[in-house]
């Protein structure tokens, strides 16, 4: 058996475009055909690129490689790992789209099983996993937790992975337009108990959407003008009562 | 008098009529027509589907369904001065046209004009975890294209409380300075 992990770009539009189209059918199709192959792993996407980790029969994998170089709504190709392994990591999940190898164990695994291999790469595969995976992205809360922190989120989470629920939609709101400190978000009420605020906050880290600030530099929400206030408040009425 | 506008742009069969009769207090002026080729429902939209939100007395939301396509770009001219959200719904199931979605943005420019954008899904209800990991990649990158930071939400339409959510999620956006 064997593994192999390439990092491939995805072509762009002739507008300058870079959009994976045709993610969604990828997934489903290849959850399909690796089943059909057992070739198992994972697929991500991340700043206009793919990782695929491909495991299975060698000659199952090397086939489906070598059709995958050939796809193309991806091109530069660059193999990142291939190895022999005598069981897969991923075979309970078929082929999983997978948002952020970074946090999934498994992928982790992998990745310090082959430190050798993975250090003997060139400074352009080294440069194109760092996309992918780079333990050193973010300051992890683990050690210390959230308290005296500032928080800000990158982007709105993946619903899939969280709670569409109104608690949620507003702290992303908040985190998404400005820095806030924890302790504000604890101290406001409106985020449920501290523990709350923090499972919520720790999937956030998962997704690898949330930066924490520890320089303890006190921040100020900024304000908006009164006619946006006045109408914020009235819709905010309005939906209480839609309720 | 305060009145504002939540432009809910989408393709044909996105849900864009059935939105706004779920969200709205008047009954919705429609301008729908019989299809003449097969776009899997009998009517479909040929401009603009308006409904209203009375807040008080005085403020108004008014809620303006438009087409997707960019053929229909003269009708964004009509919705785009003093609005309030912008919410582009999105039908799963089939491919989004990037293309026109990416003209849209560009049109509209919420990212420099500060307006709350929010991208709703539609028909989704049976759709598995991870296709909708790989939807919301495939949007969350055009986005990331407009340096644009905004929700992809799952709605349905003809559900009011899952309609309104929506609302709720504009002015949380529109509101998050204030708290």
């Amino acid at each position: 058996m064997k593994c192999i992990i390439y990092v491939s770009k995805v072509v762009a539009s002739g507008d300058g475009l870079v959009v994976p189209t045709g993610l969604s059918q990828l997934v489903r199709k290849s959850r399909r055909a690796n089943i059909e192959r057992s070739v198992t792993g994972i697929l991500s996407y991340r700043q206009g690129h793919y990782l695929q980790v491909l495991q299975g029969e060698s000659n199952e994998v090397d086939h489906l490689f070598s059709i995958i170089k050939e796809d193309r709504r991806h091109e530069q190709v660059t193999v990142v790992l291939d190895v022999s392994i005598s069981r897969p990591d991923f075979l309970d999940w078929g082929m999983r789209l997978s948002e952020s190898v970074n946090r999934d164990t498994r992928f982790v695994n992998l990745i310090s099983g082959n430190a050798a291999s993975i250090e003997a790469l060139g400074k352009i595969e080294q440069r194109l996993l760092k996309i992918f995976y780079n333990p050193e992205r973010f300051n992890s809360s683990q050690l210390k937790g959230y308290q005296d922190s500032n928080l800000m989120l990158l982007a709105w989470p993946d619903f899939t992975l969280v709670k569409q629920s109104p608690t949620v939609i507003e702290l992303c709101a908040k985190l998404t337009k400005a820095p806030h400190s924890y302790n504000s978000l604890i101290n406001s009420g409106h985020f449920g108990t501290q523990s709350q605020l923090d499972r919520i906050l720790e999937l956030f880290e998962k997704m690898e959407i949330l930066v924490i600030d520890n320089s303890a530099v006190q921040i100020d929400s900024p304000k908006v003008n009164r006619v946006e206030s006045v109408f914020f408040s009235k819709m905010k009425k309005f939906l209480k009562r839609a309720v | 008098m305060v009145y504002r506008k939540l432009a809910i742009i989408g393709e044909v069969g996105a849900g864009k009529t059935r939105l706004i009769s779920s969200m709205s207090e008047i009954q919705p002026f429609e301008t729908e027509a019989e299809s003449s080729i097969d776009i899997g429902k009998k009517y479909t939209t040929v401009g603009i589907d308006y409904g209203r939100i009375s807040l008080s007395e005085d403020s108004a939301l008014g809620l303006y369904g438009v087409p997707g396509q960019e053929r229909y770009s003269f009708l964004w001219e009509l919705v785009k001065e003093s609005l309030w959200g912008l919410l582009v719904l999105v039908k799963y199931g089939e491919e989004p046209n990037y293309q026109n979605l990416n003209k849209l943005l560009t049109f509209f420019e919420p990212q420099n004009k500060e307006v709350a954008c929010v991208v709703g899904v539609t028909h989704c209800e049976n759709a598995s975890d991870q296709d909708l990991t790989a939807l919301n990649s495939e949007i969350q990158a055009i986005l990331e294209h407009h340096k644009l930071v905004a929700p992809v939400l799952y709605v349905d339409p003809r559900n009011k409380e899952s309609a309104t959510s929506l609302l709720h999620v504009i002015n949380s956006i529109n509101g998050s300075f204030s708290a």
